[in-house]
């Protein structure tokens, strides 16, 4: 049987940081990612089959057969693969989200971490205040920001003051020069967007080449930060770190309240490394799952529920003249007036343009009312708007709900003969009212802009989850209503940490990455200074 | 094959309606019936299309045609409006109106799709409306 000294579980944004911590602290370090490592040339850049539209299948795991999970939704519930509505993937890789995220780097704001004291508790909702605040995190958000290489401009006016970000930030496009003039219009202040991409060579590796594709999709530069071309190669440069891909965790052994080990599925059988430490990171769907299998971290009741993601606000409009420069990423400019202090709903979030929008999504998902899906006129609809399309959106800040939860299914089970995961719930109404509220400044930030005509799809209750799920193991000081302590451990297990988005008691009105990582470097900063 | 000939005559009337030729070709000139050869396929949807397909053939029928395919095109055009919005006159043995949306969801799809899916040759969509990879 291998011994190590800590076992991290996923290889993302808050794993990988976390293997590469211990890795550098001189712990032996067992990294297990469900996943592939996956290189530019093995991406098809099929617009069909990627992490933002995934019609088909998806350009990382997890394989479409074997790893179901089942979805509930209006009472009914259905059997849903990886690449369907419902399943709420993240990607399997290494690097997981962070290998074709946008990468947008994002501080979450101090009152982010405060909601239940800002706002109070509306009923039927599980908000709470983080049991730490925005100064005990800043540190590591620095860590972050240079560790794994972040590009942008100052701070908005409505964030403390921090340090400069390594690289300067991406160009203004078409698109952010006339959100940027309109803006001004409204009296808005605004600053780019900033992403964990590289705008310079930078740690050998080139600079951003502003194509088309980035979110979604793996970089042709290498320039996109993630961990699997930052923090995991310096891991294993240090000797200490073992990589296992495609590499399962199966279950957390405990004896006694105290974890041994974890047993793994990989190249075809099931086998057991013992540790001191386990570092789960696995996404907050599926971390929570791996933790009600291992029988660990259900005292509360809370392991699975308050799961959260980002209802996203957002509003489109056409221009007068032709208004796409094709200049990738595509996101360059953002405003934070709206993160909090907004009369008559609970929080907010940060609005922003957008990725540069790719035709099929265009064709599938931004018509206007009166445009038909078919014919001519939807031909010429194409053909004649979208070099003139531009829009407004951005990430709001949920209001959890307890049930909207993860849970283990009776029935169907997984390729290893596992419960998979059950998703139920939806989100709070006071989530869709704020998401409601943000439409509306989007619209307005357009019409602002030039944009004669807007429109905006409305939002109802459904599962919020995605690419930014969160809050399955929400971190609290009172075990009777919280999942780990503010040190990432799981009341009742000693060396048991959690440290990915599932710890965020809420998820902030930003996109989340940034705060994976830095919670991951002080969560495992926290293990290696107690060990 | 999994559609007769004349399945596919219907079929590539359907798409060209779809996404009709102007200065631009139309789906099927562009690879969409390949595509779509491939998803239906994929997704086990095969009974939907061939219900769907006779579907709109008897359709045509009632509204004095031989075939969808033979009808003239306005007709074809008023025919797709009635079962879009699922006011049919024929025996359907699948649901019209969603048998219809998801032939147009997913015809566009391969039209607008990237090359690599058999589709849009020479980026020939992406040229029409102006979108331009360069990197």
């Amino acid at each position: 049987m291998s011994r190590y000294d800590a076992i991290v579980i996923g290889s993302g944004a808050g794993g990988g940081v976390a293997a590469y911590v211990l890795a550098q602290a001189g712990k032996k370090v067992l990294l297990l990612e469900q996943g592939k490592w996956l290189t530019f040339e093995d991406e098809p850049r099929d617009h069909l089959r990627n992490h933002r539209l995934s019609r088909y299948g998806h350009n990382t795991g997890p394989d479409l057969d074997g790893h179901p999970r089942v979805f509930v939704e209006n009472g009914q519930e259905r059997t849903v693969q990886p690449h369907q509505g419902g399943y709420n993937a993240i990607a399997a890789a290494v690097g997981s989200g962070t290998l074709v995220y946008g990468g947008q780097a994002w501080r979450f704001h101090p009152l982010d971490f405060k909601m239940a004291s800002t706002y109070g508790v509306p009923a039927g909702s599980s908000l709470v205040d983080w049991p730490i605040e925005y100064e005990d995190l800043a540190p590591f958000y620095h860590r972050a920001e240079w560790e794994i290489g972040v590009a942008g401009g100052d701070p908005a006016p409505q964030m403390p003051a921090r340090p400069t970000y390594p690289m300067h930030a991406v160009p203004l496009t078409e698109k952010g020069r006339l959100l940027h003039a309109g803006a001004e219009k409204m009296g808005w202040k605004t600053q780019p967007v900033p992403l964990l991409i590289n705008t310079a060579f930078r740690d050998g590796r080139r600079a951003c080449v502003a194509c088309q594709h980035c979110v979604g999709f793996q970089c042709p530069s290498n320039a996109k930060n993630g961990t699997q071309n930052t923090v995991i190669p310096k891991a294993l440069a240090t000797g200490n770190l073992t990589l296992l891909t495609e590499a399962t965790a199966l279950k957390i052994e405990s004896q006694d309240g105290v974890a041994t080990g974890v047993t793994y599925f990989h190249e075809g059988a099931e086998k057991t490394a013992t540790c001191e430490v386990v570092v789960v990171a696995a996404s907050a769907v599926e971390s929570a799952r791996l933790l009600m299998l291992s029988d660990l971290g259900g005292g509360s009741g809370h392991l699975g529920r308050n799961l959260q993601g980002h209802y996203y606000a957002g509003a489109w409009g056409v221009m007068s003249d032709p208004v796409w420069d094709g200049v990738g990423p595509g996101v360059s400019i953002s405003t934070l007036e709206f993160s909090h202090g907004n009369e008559g709903v609970i929080g907010g979030g940060m609005l922003a343009d957008d990725f540069v929008m790719l035709p099929l999504s265009y064709a599938k998902g931004y018509r206007p009312p009166e445009v038909p899906q078919w014919g001519l006129a939807h031909k010429h609809w194409m053909r004649d708007t979208y070099r003139r399309f531009i829009q407004v959106t951005g990430p709001v800040h949920e209001i959890p709900n307890p049930e909207a939860r993860v849970t283990l299914d009776p029935n169907v089970t997984d390729m290893f003969g596992r419960p998979v995961a059950r998703l139920s719930g939806v989100a709070h109404a006071e989530t869709v009212r704020t998401t409601r509220f943000l439409t509306q400044r989007a619209a307005e930030w357009l019409r602002a802009a030039g944009s004669e005509q807007v429109w905006h799809r409305d939002h109802g209750q459904f599962l919020s989850g995605g690419q930014h799920q969160a809050g399955t193991c929400r971190m609290g000081d009172d075990p009777k209503s919280s999942v780990v302590d503010r040190d990432g451990r799981l009341h009742g297990t000693p060396n048991v940490f959690v440290a990915d988005g599932s710890v965020h008691p809420t998820n902030g009105g930003f996109n989340p990455v940034l705060t994976i990582m830095a919670m991951s470097f002080r969560t495992t900063e926290g293990i290696v200074n107690m060990w | 094959m999994v559609f007769d000939e004349a399945e596919l005559s219907t079929l590539r009337a359907l798409i060209d309606r779809i996404i009709p030729e102007d200065d631009f070709p139309s789906a099927s000139a562009t690879g969409v019936i390949g595509f779509l050869l491939g998803v239906v396929a994929f997704e086990e949807r095969t009974d939907q299309y061939r219900l769907g397909l006779a579907g709109l053939n008897r359709e045509a029928r009632l509204a004095g045609g031989g075939s969808f395919s033979e009808l003239p095109i306005a007709d074809q055009d008023s025919l797709l409006s009635r079962v879009e919005q699922g006011e049919v006159s024929a025996e359907w043995e699948t649901e019209p109106a969603a048998f219809f949306r998801l032939a147009a969801e997913q015809a566009i799809e391969g039209y607008y799709a990237d090359p690599g899916n058999g589709v849009n040759p020479g980026g020939i969509a992406w040229e029409m409306i102006g979108f331009r990879v360069t990197a």
